[in-house]
């Protein structure tokens, strides 16, 4: 099953290619279905490595886990995504609060299942101002609703009674995504290991656990769960990077 | 922390957090050194956890501030936790590895799979892409071959070096569709003629051709001009040009697979050209075959073609010791020597003295091709 998942993207990217070849509507009926059959393996592979990565990440020697099935989230967020796309990106609260959802509900600590209880509601309003700054600020707004949503990931995140904080203010967050674009930008992708060092450097900074630390932690104990065999191949293979704590 | 002298198990203890890998609870515990293992011990003596000397690891590597923590390779999940890297020192120069031991079991593996991986790479490389390349270029509809060859245009026959002699043209143009009389071509083929001293001609994807006019010029009659239009055809006719660019993007993509998103264009290339270059001798030849079938169906006879490649080898010379190795075509000796073998007088002449005398006169005004 799993050699049939990475073979997916191949399969997306032959289809893609014959379209090139061919003349007229039956192009529509190659291209369309390969870039939806990439969009679907593009979350996939988001869902697969962010449980790899999960399952080698311990916190005081408590490792993490991530259950639920990535093809569960990838036809969610896959259909969220078209139609946020289909409808100019007015979704965008909607579908980030499903994907959101979904994954942080299927975080696990040790023993313990985190829950997340964030309402798109929170991220409505930001949302629309910056789609409304949008033209006048050449598009920087969209950073400011982009670190929103890094705090909404957070702020409304908990496993046990151990709570989660992002420290950094929306502004604050916006400036440094959009210098990190810059980066990327200026350099042609070749400053991606100053993006990376950036990042790290910023969840490291910026993500808190609050309130009794010892008391929540007494509660955390290892799980007996296996440690999950995929690894971030496909990830590599549709070239996306991902980052959780 | 105390210390007492002894090298094989010094009396090293520490005050330290363990975190025993089972909960996420932090205890006040003292790490000390029981012959090769390293022990956590709680207030009241308990043992926590226990791993020997050659498995310690260092997790934080000291980014977590003043604090240094210490992991397990046996027990993964253990963190051993002290205040400063200072307290943690004498316990890593006490574990540290005896040398030569890192590891050096694995290399063998890695070299017996490095060696797979380029016996396969070099199968796909040279046999499986060549094969593969065939059938894939029959899969391509003609029409997009055409739209491919048109964005050649301004490549392979730029405006400022193309020749423009209607009469010169259409020798051409009459020549090809002689010689291709028997055969089903669509799109019929356009012609040109381009200023170049290089004894040369070639046909490139959506049947275009191209006569150099330092191929009229080097050529010892008009016979020899057929003889390399014929042969330019026939690899038209088996889709070279196509099959070419399937195979240079197959090469390239593998090699640029094997040495990862940072390999230099040129590795890739050097790796994609050196094996096109063995299948471009494998199509001259192919070429040539289809040259002779379409010489002797239109009366010309194999003698003009076999006439132009011992101009081709005077022009070149002596042939370099990797000669054979390093170039595009098969050397000129070996394929006179084939033609012989096939050899077929001409029924009638390629073309009159008049018709000679305007592709001579190429290239002395410009202007537009034109269709056989």
């Amino acid at each position: 099953m799993r050699g049939f998942l990475y073979g997916l993207p191949g399969i997306a990217l032959l289809a893609y290619l014959a379209s090139e070849i061919i003349d007229g509507t039956e192009r529509l009926l190659l291209i369309v279905p390969a870039f939806l059959l990439f969009l679907y393996v593009y979350q996939v592979a988001i869902y697969a490595a962010y449980r790899y990565r999960l399952s080698r990440t311990r916190w005081r020697g408590i490792r993490g886990r991530l259950s639920g099935s990535a093809w569960g989230y990838g036809w969610r967020v896959g259909l969220m995504g078209i139609a946020n796309l289909a409808t100019l990106g007015l979704l965008s609260p909607l579908a980030d609060r499903i994907a959101l959802t979904y994954l942080m509900n299927n975080v696990w600590i040790g023993n313990t299942r985190g829950t997340f209880s964030g309402s798109a509601k929170n991220l409505i309003g930001i949302h629309l101002l910056s789609w409304l700054l949008f033209v006048p600020t050449i598009g920087i707004s969209r950073f400011w609703y982009v670190a929103e949503v890094q705090k909404f990931q957070y702020n409304n995140f908990s496993v046990g009674s151990l709570r989660f904080r992002w420290t950094q203010t929306g502004p604050s967050c916006a400036i440094f995504l959009f210098v990190n674009y810059l980066i990327m930008t200026v350099t042609l992708g070749f400053g991606r290991v100053f993006v990376t060092l950036r990042n790290a450097r910023i969840y490291a900074e910026n993500l808190k656990i609050v309130g009794d630390i010892e008391t929540a932690a007494a509660q955390l104990s290892q799980s007996t769960e296996e440690l999950s065999k995929s690894g971030e191949t496909l990830a590599e293979i549709v070239d996306v990077d991902v980052s959780f704590f | 922390m105390s210390m007492s002298a002894s090298s094989e198990s010094p009396a090293l203890s520490a005050p330290v957090v363990c975190f025993d890998g089972k909960s996420a609870r932090s205890q006040a515990a003292t790490l000390s050194v029981e012959g090769t293992d390293l022990v956590c011990r709680d207030e009241a003596g308990v043992e926590l956890t226990r791993f020997s000397r050659t498995s310690v690891g260092v997790v934080d590597d000291g980014i977590e501030g003043p604090s240094r923590i210490l992991t397990s390779t046996q027990q993964p999940d253990v963190r051993i936790k002290f205040a400063s890297p200072d307290l943690a020192a004498p316990f890593l120069a006490w574990s540290a590895k005896p040398a030569g031991r890192t590891r050096l079991a694995a290399k063998p593996r890695i070299l017996a799979l490095a060696a797979v991986g380029a016996v396969v790479a070099g199968f796909v490389a040279t046999k499986a892409i060549p094969l593969l390349a065939t059938p894939i270029t029959a899969m391509i509809p003609m029409s997009y071959e055409v739209s491919v060859g048109q964005e050649l245009v301004p490549y392979h026959v730029p405006e400022k070096r193309r020749c423009t002699e209607a009469e010169g043209l259409a020798v051409i143009a009459s020549v090809a569709r002689q010689l291709l009389a028997s055969e089903s071509v669509n799109p019929p083929f356009t012609v040109y003629a381009i200023d170049n001293d290089e004894p040369n001609a070639f046909v490139f994807a959506g049947n275009h051709l191209v006569v150099q006019t330092g191929l009229i010029e080097h050529a010892p009659g008009p016979e020899a001009v057929v003889g390399v239009i014929a042969h330019e055809l026939g690899h038209q006719l088996h889709r070279h040009a196509m099959r070419r660019m399937i195979i240079s993007g197959g090469t390239k993509f593998l090699f640029g697979a094997i040495f990862g998103g940072l390999t230099p264009e040129s590795v890739a290339t050097m790796g994609a050209t050196q094996y096109r270059l063995r299948f471009s001798r494998d199509a001259e030849r192919e070429a040539d075959a289809t040259a002779v079938r379409l010489l002797n169906r239109a009366g010309f006879g194999t003698d003009g073609l076999t006439a132009m490649f011992r101009r081709f080898a005077e022009l070149r010379g002596e042939p370099h010791v990797f000669a054979t190795y390093f170039s595009s075509h098969p050397l000129e000796e070996e394929r006179i020597e084939a033609l012989e073998r096939v050899r077929a007088p001409a029924a009638r002449p390629a073309m009159t003295d008049r018709e000679w005398a305007a592709l001579k006169a190429l290239c002395r005004t410009r202007g537009d091709a034109s269709r056989s």
